[in-house]
């Protein structure tokens, strides 16, 4: 019997083994082709026809790209790496909590198997649950192209509903992570329907990077599902930024992020409720993230 | 376009001839005739066609056959094949199964589970079993059945 | 049928399809082919509302490997729905909701069947959309079947005209009296959305028909013997001519009742003269298929001073859609459920299903009840809250009782209300000082029915002495059949259930039954078996006596031996009767039963297809939440359910019906409703269709009542659909315990109570 529901778009699946190797597929195979990574977004909304690639090419097989190790003071980590790789390492212990309960609510333990860090960030999708983490960690991303590598603010990468900086052909390689020598701490919080298997209706991310006087030297706010990009709220972190640690602060930078977002309705939600759930996750995404950076001290 | 695919299903090789837009899951019924994997979602979000890939759990709907090639695929056919797995006595056992189309996706995730950690609590098995859904049994007698399996004595029964 | 129960009831044994699931070799429908087979689909409509000018299959029949097409031309008169014939197999001339099928596609492949539906080209003039009950009752309202004069109709139904599908009520006393003198009147509205039986297995089947038209149809089924009568009635074939083989069921809730794939399969069966399966995706089962229906209840209940309830007057508008599948029996259920288990010297209540642009609704466990209990077992809380009266006293204080009448004057035998109130109450410690803050406990009463309806049974015993159970009731997961009756049977003929073989749930080869519906399968199929286990055993005693010199009626059974009760040395093995049976086909045992009617008054109900509980039984659910304030996140830290199930046959599958029909009802308390705009549904798929997971649902912590019934086996109840019900009530209860603020929406989203907090409320 022929496969049943099989991706009839699809002509051809390569797999090739480095990250030159790929981009010269993907120039031989044209626009027709498109790069995958885990394959866990990708496969849902091919399985509802609303992407039809003719050719897939596989980066799950290269090394570079499945690499996660610090190096000096940035944690650097290959975009395949995949989010249940990053839940069980210990790697990100005070310096990244955020990032390893972000991919611990990512979907189910299938999911987190197969899906990787880069997939999420190129889906681009505004409920992305990595990419306000990553926003608010300050991380920058490194792109390789047919013209060679770049590096990227990650702030620059979301450049519109599902668009990103990637040029037609370009691979996101790796995202890199600056560990700062100050105390920080950082805490993701997400709101769904369920407790778990959920698509966010609204996420925050916390970070904030101690000075030796006990007041906030940095900090960062990431936002997701509130707008048509995942999103850093400026005006967040500049009310957190040298401000005296403690629930005053944390009210004011919640208030702050509000006006940062531009929430839709959607059947997940309405756009009133997901104004209004930012601050509240915003003010327990600092509190929890201060406590992180004092023991982390 | 069907191209040959070398697939190593419950340490057996099989050569395939497949879409190459074949998804892992309808190669497994219907080319290899291993139906015990089954579909309810198609889209990741209900753990039916669960299988192992190197020992890990991974929704065979969404994942395509040609992502498994050099890998090892675990189907329920394959555990415990010298008798039952402990984890499918302990499910038909102990009342963890009633219509049964989630068992397979259940007893694979949850042998992953055991395999990875002997001795889970009831939490450990909650979540690591979040992403399979039943609609039938309210789950209390699947955590019991775990539990079971493990030996572990600390059941909230 | 209150004999002393065997060893084998009340035991946890093993269920006789376990081992095949867990291994994966049970064969569900999505699993079954035949040689030869086809892959059908159907082209469905992007309107929900349009009258349809032209279609063309010319692109759709030119895919390589396409059949046949099927359009409303090729299917003239062949209308389903079982109480009005109002839907048709392909849509003729107009469509009327969503994903309406407009045509049949047979392919050689899954891939050519869907490419050519994508190439059916219709056209269409859209009409004016009822998207909502309130649209379709406007004066104005465009009718959706404006040809109804020329259906079918069951002669039960009552209606006005315009959109109602069916129209039931309910008059006992002199409610207006009573509302005049009360002390208080109450009066509230509350909303229930759609929800969905989501089976994991959505609807398969597979039709052959042979060279002389004899249809065969495999099907993930609950009801084979209705599916061949509808079938039957549909297609114009002879019952005769007809046979429904059922396969492994992944799970039905009511969803698998009527009939949905098979009458496609077997058009296109008989005109290619292949088998062909149908299998609808999740996408189709969610937006096409017979969900429970949406629901605004009002109600107005007079109470007396120190809290005893008067009379209440009730109106249930149940969204039907498009068609009328199963909602005029529903709306008789609503009567029921909303008077619920309570005295009442007087009730008026007028329930309606009513049509709009949607998919036509059907049956989903305990259908009607859960939309009629959140509005009336809410308001309970208020009237208890309002009257400063306990909510627990308030219900002991009217609960119904042994000899009280029924809402429609049926009188109430082996009530177990008080029972399950005080055991739930009990086990969640309901007088323990106050939860705290944004803390609540809550609770909600419920009864419900054990249908009807004839089961009948054959037990065959083969020449080896292996006994078979040939029963026409269906196995769909609950393991009434393979675990529950399999047990009363081997039980009866005193052999270990494992030993015990089953052929079930096929029209050709096993005798009547109603269906897996009602929650009657064990009680029904049960008193079945043992009818037929007791006709064999006389064969068996009749063959035995002549041989051992002795009279049959001296002798007894068990072990595999038949023995003298006065002298065991005077005995013969199973076995040897098989010998002497002399037929070597073995012996055949036949049993039937068929439960009398409940008798209730008559004259109080009209339009009413079921006007009283048969065997009614009662449970009490209880739950303890915690909301955030900040958020309105509901946590649900216990969850309680006493249920009287009359008597346990099994109690690990008894416990599981009660536990998964609890976890159903907390999924449409909680997460889950089809969200609809225009007519369209927004969630489609299990994304954002949100079913509970094991980490939204805590240990469910049951406790089993046992107050016998007169006729069930053993004095068993039914219990499946039950425990359904209470949920929605339960937690809103609880919830407005933490908060004090109502909740009069489903499903109790962490939104919808960050809104109620913001609105009025009461003191908690």
């Amino acid at each position: 019997m022929v496969s049943a529901q099989a991706a009839t778009s699809v002509r051809s699946f390569v797999a090739p083994d480095t990250v030159v190797g790929a981009i010269e597929q993907r120039h031989r195979l044209g626009d027709t082709a498109i790069y995958l990574s885990g394959g866990t977004d990708l496969g849902v909304v091919m399985r509802r026809h609303l992407v039809t690639p003719e050719h897939l090419i596989d980066l799950s097989r290269i090394d570079e790209l499945r690499t996660l190790e610090r190096v000096d003071g940035t944690i650097v980590i290959g975009s395949a790496v995949t989010h249940r790789t990053i839940e069980l390492s210990g790697l990100f212990v005070g310096h990244a909590e955020a990032l390893r309960e972000a991919c611990a609510t990512v979907g189910s333990v299938q999911t987190r198997n197969v899906g990787t860090l880069g997939g999420n960030l190129c889906n681009a999708s505004p409920a992305a649950d990595t990419a306000p983490v990553l926003l608010a960690l300050g991380a920058v991303v490194e792109i390789a192209g047919p013209d060679g590598r770049r590096l990227l603010p990650i702030d620059d990468f979301f450049v519109g509903y599902r668009r990103t900086a990637l040029a037609p052909g370009e691979i996101l390689t790796s995202i890199r992570i600056p560990v700062p020598d100050a105390p920080r701490g950082s805490a993701f919080l997400k709101l769904g329907r369920r407790k778990a298997m959920e698509i966010s209706i609204a996420s925050v991310t916390v970070r904030l990077d101690l000075a030796s006087d006990g007041t906030i030297a940095a900090a960062g706010v990431g936002l997701g599902s509130v707008a048509a990009t995942p999103v850093r709220s400026a005006s967040a972190e500049r009310v957190l930024t040298g401000s005296p640690p403690g629930p005053a602060t944390w009210d004011a930078a919640a208030h702050a992020a509000v006006g940062d977002c531009s929430p839709i309705d959607d059947v997940r939600a309405t756009q009133e409720y997901r104004a209004a759930m930012v601050p509240v996750l915003v003010a327990r995404a600092a509190g929890i993230a201060f406590g992180r950076a004092r023991s982390n001290a | 376009m069907s191209h040959p695919l070398r697939l190593t299903v419950n340490d057996g090789e099989y050569l395939v001839i497949a879409a190459a837009g074949a998804y892992l899951l309808d190669v497994l019924r219907d080319d290899l005739g291993l139906q015990g994997t089954k579909e309810a979602c198609a889209e990741g979000e209900c753990g039916s066609c669960t299988v192992l890939i190197d020992g890990e759990p991974v929704d065979s709907c969404i994942y395509f056959a040609a992502q498994a090639t050099g890998k090892r695929i675990t189907t329920v056919e394959g555990l415990g094949r010298n008798g039952a797995h402990p984890v499918q006595r302990a499910f038909a056992a102990l009342g963890a199964v009633q219509c049964g189309f989630c068992t397979p996706g259940f007893v694979v995730a949850a042998a992953a589970l055991l395999q990875r950690s002997p001795n889970p609590g009831v939490d450990e098995i909650r979540e690591a079993l979040a992403g399979n859904l039943c609609r039938c049994t309210g789950y209390n007698n699947i955590v019991a059945a775990v539990l079971a399996a493990a030996g572990s004595q600390d059941g909230d029964a | 049928m209150t004999a002393p129960a065997p060893d084998t009831v009340g035991r946890s044994v093993g269920r006789l399809d376990g081992g095949a699931k867990v291994t994966g070799r049970y064969e569900y429908g999505v699993d079954a082919s035949r040689p030869g087979m086809l892959w059908a689909r159907l082209a469905r409509s992007p309107h929900a509302h349009a009258r349809i000018l032209s279609v063309d299959t010319t692109a759709a029949l030119a895919v390589p490997g396409v059949r046949v097409v099927l359009t409303g031309a090729d299917t003239l008169g062949y209308l389903a729905s079982r109480y009005v014939r109002d839907e048709p197999l392909l849509a003729l001339d107009r469509v009327r909701y969503p994903g309406e099928p407009v045509a049949a596609v047979a392919a050689d492949t899954q891939e050519a069947a869907e490419a050519a539906c994508r190439l059916v080209r219709v056209e269409y003039e859209p009409l004016p959309v009822i998207s909502s009950v309130e649209e379709a009752l406007a004066d104005d309202a465009t009718v959706i079947h404006p040809d109804w004069a020329s259906y079918w109709v069951s002669p039960i139904i009552r209606r006005p005209g315009g959109n109602v599908v069916s129209h039931a009520s309910l008059r006992r006393g002199d409610t207006a009296a009573l509302f005049e003198s009360a002390d208080h009147v109450f009066e509230d509205t509350f909303e229930v959305p759609m929800v969905h039986q989501a089976s994991l297995e959505g609807r398969v089947a597979i039709a052959e028909v042979d060279d002389a038209g004899v249809v065969h149809v495999w099907s993930s089924h609950q009801y084979p013997f209705g599916l061949r009568q509808d079938i039957s009635d549909i297609l114009h074939i002879p019952l005769g001519k007809i046979r429904v083989t059922v396969t492994g069921v992944g799970g039905g809730f009511g969803g698998k009742l009527y009939a949905g794939a098979e009458p496609y399969c077997i058009i296109l069966a008989q005109r290619t003269g292949r088998p062909v399966k149908l299998r609808y995706t999740r996408e189709e089962e969610m937006i096409a298929t017979s969900p429970r229906m949406g629901a605004t209840v009002r109600l107005r209940t007079a109470v007396a001073a120190d809290g005893t309830l008067l009379a209440r007057e009730g109106w249930i508008d149940y969204d039907s859609g498009a068609y009328s599948e199963s909602s005029p029996g529903v709306v008789s259920v609503g009567l029921l459920t909303l008077a619920g288990p309570y005295r009442w010297q007087a009730l008026s209540i007028d329930t309606r299903a009513i049509y709009t642009n949607k998919a036509g609704c059907g049956s989903y466990r305990a259908p009607g009840a859960p939309q009629a209990v959140f509005a009336g077992e809410s308001q309970l809380d208020r009237i208890a809250r309002e009257l400063g009266i306990d909510p627990l006293r308030l219900r002991l204080h009217n609960a119904v009782r042994d000899g009280d009448l029924g809402p429609t004057g049926q009188v109430l035998n082996n009530v177990s209300l008080v029972e399950t109130l005080q055991a739930a109450a009990d086990r969640i410690d309901w007088d323990s000082a106050g939860a705290g803050h944004l803390r609540g406990k809550g609770l909600s009463c419920t009864w419900w029915t054990t249908t009807g309806m004839p089961s009948s049974a054959y037990v065959r015993m083969d020449e080896d002495g292996t006994f078979v159970l040939i029963t026409g009731a269906t196995e769909i997961g609950t393991g009434a059949v393979t675990a529950g009756v399999a047990q009363i049977c081997a039980g009866e003929l005193g052999i270990d259930p494992a030993d015990l073989k089953i052929v079930s749930a096929d029209t050709g080869t096993t005798p009547y039954d109603f269906g897996a519906q009602g929650s009657r399968t064990l009680v029904q199929a049960g008193n079945a078996a043992i009818a037929a286990a007791e006709d064999l055993k006389s064969q068996m005693f009749d063959i035995a006596a002549a041989k051992l010199g002795c009279q049959a009626e001296e002798l007894e059974m068990s072990d595999g031996e038949i023995r003298h009760t006065n002298d065991p040395e005077l005995s013969l093995s199973v076995s040897d009767v098989a010998r002497l049976g002399g037929t070597r086909g073995g012996l055949l045992g036949r049993g039937s039963y068929e439960q009398p009617p409940t008798p209730y008054d008559a004259d109080s109900v009209q339009g009413a297809m079921i006007g009283a509980f048969n065997i009614p039984s009662f449970a009490t659910h209880a739950c303890e939440v915690s909301v955030d304030g900040a958020t309105g996140e509901v946590t649900l830290d216990r969850y309680v359910v006493a249920q009287d199930v009359g008597r346990v046959v099994n109690p690990r599958y008894c416990e599981g019906q009660v536990t998964g029909g609890a976890v159903q009802g907390i999924g449409q308390a909680m997460f889950e409703e089809i969200i609809h705009r225009g007519g369209h549904v927004m969630n489609p798929n299990f994304t954002d269709y949100k079913l509970p997971t094991l980490s939204d649902v805590p240990h469910i912590e049951t406790i089993l009542v046992e107050v016998p019934s007169d006729s069930g086996p053993y004095g068993a109840k039914g219990v499946g659909e039950q425990a359904i019900i209470g949920p929605p009530a339960a937690i809103a209860n609880a919830v407005r315990d933490a908060t004090g603020h109502p909740i009069q929406r489903l499903p109790i989203t962490a939104e919808r109570v960050w809104q109620s907090l913001r609105g009025p409320g009461t003191a908690s």
